[in-house]
């Protein structure tokens, strides 16, 4: 299938290609709308029907990635990327669901959830991916790896029960992606109940999602721009953890794509290249852009970098970056090395779009600022705790991959 | 491929981001760390020198949950050895015009119309001599037009709060000095500079 983008300017889609006009043109041409939607889909490529992984890597780049940490500054990011891991062993994984409460005046029980999640997102996902990357003869995270990844889907499958709406799909999502991408990245390690149980998870809660993702007046254009991408684009990453393997999966993916091209690439940033409410968000919504579209690219044939040339865009990297940032450092500070980033958004939370952006874009000034951040490869731990429930927020921005591309 | 980290030649070092939501500019001295960067938020300012903030308004520009308006006016020039942004407000915060203009490599002057004392916050142990700070690397910021009234050691704490009221237990708080400057005239002029100044 071509793309409509190679036959039309990106200009014109919008004018040109809206739904109805379409199926207008299809009725005109004699097409139906069958036919339409097997145009439109975007399906497994052959040769990973039943493969694992799929998303970021396959079993045959294994080696070439682990061989990266031999080297002198992936090196330096894989001793990062081992010290996170280490401190997660530590964690104990969650044994009890927090509800949703509806009495919740001070937004603490809506923080206890998005907090949990996204800790518990930030440890499935580091933990399992550096497992993978671990010499698969000595791996001391496989056991934690795959103990925390069952904690998780057991315990985060009452969500499947609980009406989703906008104030948890941006928890729940996440931490549904970390548990896709442990599937994929554990799936030989596992056994078929243990696969069979993160796939129930997976299936339950993706399906209640789904339907959430139907409602235009909750999930829709007008939907907060940065929300919008990032509930859309985990929902992605799941449908392709499991395309293939569970029939839903097909119709999430379609979703995902479909809120990307039809306005979440086009409007989630603006013309000049940020976010409208913050230069935060613009690197929140590139990460999510990336974590799509990356896996979309390698478990599919679609290519929305190259449908959507715009979609990355890196100016305000290049122009908010005032410092770099300690290996060490524990406690980080608003403005401390980007101007006008909170204390959680500063160079460790670009540094991993950075790496990106050189790869994608073939730009050597990213990765230079890329290197000012000692941290790269670590877990980010935040100054943002619950008071009571003690719940911190954790990011992971799929960090072990990035000394891959050093 | 292997990329190899380097400064292109001819990157951009100022960028504006004019949409009025954004309302938002940025200069940048070079690409080496350390060096003055200033980025202008409807009319707010952080200014990094020395490879810290050295001046960080507190007009709440940041704030996503209550986004102030947009400046009156912005404007940003840059011929290369200079750049400048102008704006206008905002009018809230006493502010009228406002110029920033970057003398690459080492000078930032910032001049402000306004009708009443500022106060920003800064990191770092600065010493004060008069109306003049000096950071222990050589990073000087002035005060040229203006009196500083008062400097508040831990005049502002960064404690996480969500914005409907809760409390989050921050593991560790920060305090930073705070500045206190009187216009004279209605007129502030600080020049900030890193070392290796002319």
């Amino acid at each position: 299938m071509i793309p409509i983008s190679q036959i039309f300017p990106a200009t014109y889609r919008p004018l040109l290609f809206t739904k109805a006009q379409v199926t207008l043109l299809l009725m005109m041409t004699g097409m139906s709308i069958g036919s339409l939607e097997s145009m439109g889909e975007t399906t497994l490529r052959p040769s990973l029907q039943g493969q694992h992984p799929r998303l970021y890597f396959t079993t045959n780049e294994l080696p070439e990635l682990r061989a990266k940490r031999e080297k002198i500054i992936p090196g330096q990011i894989w001793q990062n990327v081992v010290t996170s891991a280490q401190w997660c062993v530590l964690q104990s994984p969650r044994t009890e669901w927090t509800a949703t409460l509806t009495d919740d005046p001070q937004y603490e029980n809506l923080y206890n959830r998005f907090y949990g999640a996204m800790h518990d997102m930030a440890i499935v996902e580091h933990l399992a991916l550096t497992s993978a990357l671990s010499h698969p003869e000595d791996d001391p995270l496989l056991e934690a790896a795959r103990k925390w990844t069952l904690a998780a889907a057991r315990v985060w499958r009452h969500e499947a029960d609980n009406h989703p709406d906008a104030s948890k799909a941006y928890a729940v999502l996440r931490i549904m992606k970390a548990l896709a991408i442990s599937y994929d990245v554990l799936y030989q390690h596992l056994s078929e109940a243990e696969r069979a149980e993160i796939r129930t998870t997976l299936q339950q809660v993706g399906s209640a999602y789904h339907t959430f993702f139907q409602e235009i007046s909750t999930a829709g254009e007008g939907y907060n721009k940065y929300h919008g991408s990032a509930d859309a684009a985990p929902m992605g990453v799941i449908a392709l953890a499991l395309l293939g393997e569970i029939p839903e999966a097909q119709a999430w993916l379609e979703v995902a794509i479909e809120k990307h091209t039809d306005y979440l690439l086009t409007h989630a940033l603006t013309p000049s290249g940020t976010n409208e409410q913050s230069s935060n968000f613009c690197a929140s919504t590139l990460q999510y852009r990336i974590f799509f579209i990356e896996a979309l690219r390698r478990v599919t044939e679609r290519d929305l970098w190259t449908e959507f040339s715009h979609a990355l865009p890196g100016q305000m990297a290049l122009v908010a970056i005032a410092g770099g940032q300690l290996a060490n450092l524990q406690f980080n500070e608003d403005n401390r090395s980007i101007l006008f980033g909170p204390s959680y958004g500063q160079i460790n939370y670009w540094s991993p779009v950075l790496v990106y952006l050189a790869r994608q874009q073939q730009r050597p000034i990213y990765q230079y600022l890329t290197l000012w951040d000692q941290s790269l490869g670590s877990l980010q731990r935040t100054r943002y705790i619950t008071p009571h429930h003690r719940e911190e927020l954790l990011f992971v921005l799929a960090s072990t991959l990035t000394f891959g591309t050093m | 491929m292997k990329i190899e980290p380097r400064v292109e030649a001819e990157l951009p070092r100022s960028f504006q981001f004019p949409e009025p939501e954004v309302d938002e500019a940025y200069m940048r001295a070079s690409y080496q760390p350390g060096d003055i960067a200033v980025g202008m938020k409807k009319g707010g300012l952080v200014v990094h020198a020395g490879g810290r903030p050295v001046l960080v308004d507190q007009l709440d520009v940041e704030d996503i949950n209550h986004p102030t308006a947009s400046v009156q006016e912005m404007l940003l020039a840059d011929d290369g050895q200079q750049a400048l942004i102008r704006s206008v407000g905002p009018k809230t915060a006493g502010l009228a015009e406002q110029w920033i203009q970057l003398n690459r490599p080492h000078r930032l002057t910032i001049r402000r119309n306004v009708d009443r004392p500022l106060t920003w916050w800064y990191t770092g142990t600065a010493v004060r001599t008069e109306n003049q700070l000096c950071w222990p690397d050589g990073t000087k910021l002035q005060v040229v037009e203006g009196t500083i009234v008062s400097i508040q050691p831990s005049g502002r704490t960064d404690a996480k709060a969500h914005y409907g009221g809760m409390q989050y237990a921050d593991p560790h708080p920060f305090t930073y000095p705070t500045i206190t400057v009187k216009p004279a005239d209605g007129q502030l002029k600080v020049i900030v500079t890193t070392p290796n100044s002319e």
